[in-house]
């Protein structure tokens, strides 16, 4: 078996890691001046008030993007190269999973912010969730519920998830011995000058056309065709796609025919939605 | 080994107790009680024949006054006045619909949500 597979990137292995650390360092001081019933107006004061909160804030934002980019990187290289094989299929189960959780972390940071764009998002996920048959009340009270007691459950789950994705992680798939050495500190470092530059502002108000996440700009396009309950699925459909090269190692070539496509596609809603 | 089958099965079966009584909260959330908001006679009249509060729509026709729901009937969003074209929009998937709360295109299918207006003599009651 293993000398069918070849050997994961190392540079995008770290680069995930030191992106997804440097994340969690930054969103401890947001954490401690963020007020899940004061929203806005916490954010307005980390950006204003705090010392280098804005900074803080920027990186946080920034070390997020950059932790999905290089874990969809890093995801894309293991199938790539067939390191599928190699895990147990209760654990590459599991750090499938991971990613739509990510995915969701970072969800609930965007709906943090409580800008018009980040109440939008939050008010169409919690309403797509009430669609799904039997179990979407449950899932939306237990998540989101938005409308109900406001951003305290997401701001919960965004700490709670954080932290046990940051345990698993560290306990079952990144080797600290291999991250921490004096040699990588640029992997770190890298990210903090852009930090400082680049700005991601509260969007307040976009007039007739609202944006979305980038990752669900292409959700946001395909729900003006189709029921929010098969984008939905739609959307669920790459984990398990992802799930299924561990029980079907044989037919990896056309799980990745199908996961490519899907990307095609989905990017070219994505795409769509700017001329629309 | 009948007695460690034993304990195994027991001890899951604690386990199900508790994990569904640490679940049991975790699903449950209060509802808001209903919100009523009060226009004063004086205040109403100032207000053009279009007005967005920050969760209704208040419209005047003629004599006629209509409260809508400022959430989209689609998935929710906030529904914005574009005077363009003098329609409702709604900023997420461009739903529109009339002043008079029709749906005219886009992927809501529904008409606005209608609530109620209450009239006094000091002025208008609308409850969400
Ligand atoms: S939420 Fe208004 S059109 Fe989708």
């Amino acid at each position: 078996m293993r000398s069918e597979v070849g050997k994961i990137n190392i540079k995008v292995s770290i680069l995930s890691t030191s992106s997804f650390i440097i994340c969690l360092i930054s969103g401890i001081p947001l954490a401690f001046h963020y007020q899940s019933q004061n929203p806005l107006l916490s954010v307005l004061n980390i950006e204003v008030n705090i010392a280098f909160g804005g900074f803080f804030r920027n990186l946080h934002y920034l070390s997020a993007q950059l932790t999905l980019l290089f874990m969809t990187l890093h995801l894309f290289d293991s199938i790539y190269k067939g390191l599928f094989k190699l895990k147990r299929l209760l654990s590459w189960g599991v750090l499938v999973l991971t990613y739509p959780l990510l995915l969701f972390i970072t969800f609930t940071g965007y709906l943090l912010r409580a800008d018009e764009m980040g109440d939008f998002a939050g008010t169409i996920a919690e309403n797509m969730f009430l669609e799904i048959p039997f179990i979407g009340a449950y899932l939306q009270a237990l998540l989101l519920a938005k409308s109900q007691v406001g951003l305290t459950k997401v701001y919960l789950w965004h700490l709670i998830l954080s932290f046990l994705v940051t345990l698993g992680l560290f306990i079952w798939h990144i080797k600290p011995k291999v991250i921490f050495r004096w040699e990588n500190l640029f992997y770190f470092l890298w990210i903090i000058p852009i930090g400082v530059f680049w700005k991601f502002p509260l969007i307040p108000f976009e007039g007739e056309k609202a944006r979305g996440p980038w990752f669900f700009i292409g959700a946001q396009q395909l729900l003006k065709f189709l029921s929010p309950s098969l984008v939905f699925f739609l959307l669920l459909l790459p984990v398990l796609l992802l799930l299924s090269y561990a029980f079907l190692p044989k037919y990896a070539k056309i799980l990745s025919f199908f996961l490519i496509t899907y990307i095609i596609i989905y990017s070219m809603f994505s795409i769509w939605f700017f001329f629309d | 080994m009948v007695r460690r089958q034993f304990l195994k099965n027991f001890g899951l079966f604690i386990f199900g107790v508790f994990s569904y009584f640490l679940l049991r909260p975790l699903f449950y959330v209060t509802e808001p009680p209903k919100k009523r908001i009060f226009i004063s006679e004086e205040e109403f009249s100032k207000l053009g024949n279009i007005y967005l509060e920050d969760e209704f729509i208040l419209v005047k026709i003629g004599h006629e006054t209509l409260a809508f729901s400022r959430r989209c009937p689609h998935l929710g969003c906030k529904l914005n006045f574009d005077p363009e074209s003098g329609l409702i929009v709604c900023p997420c998937h461009q739903s529109k619909f009339t002043i008079s709360g029709r749906f005219i295109s886009g992927p809501a299918k529904k008409d606005l949500k209608q609530l109620t207006v209450l009239k006094t003599e000091r002025g208008i009651q609308v409850e969400i």
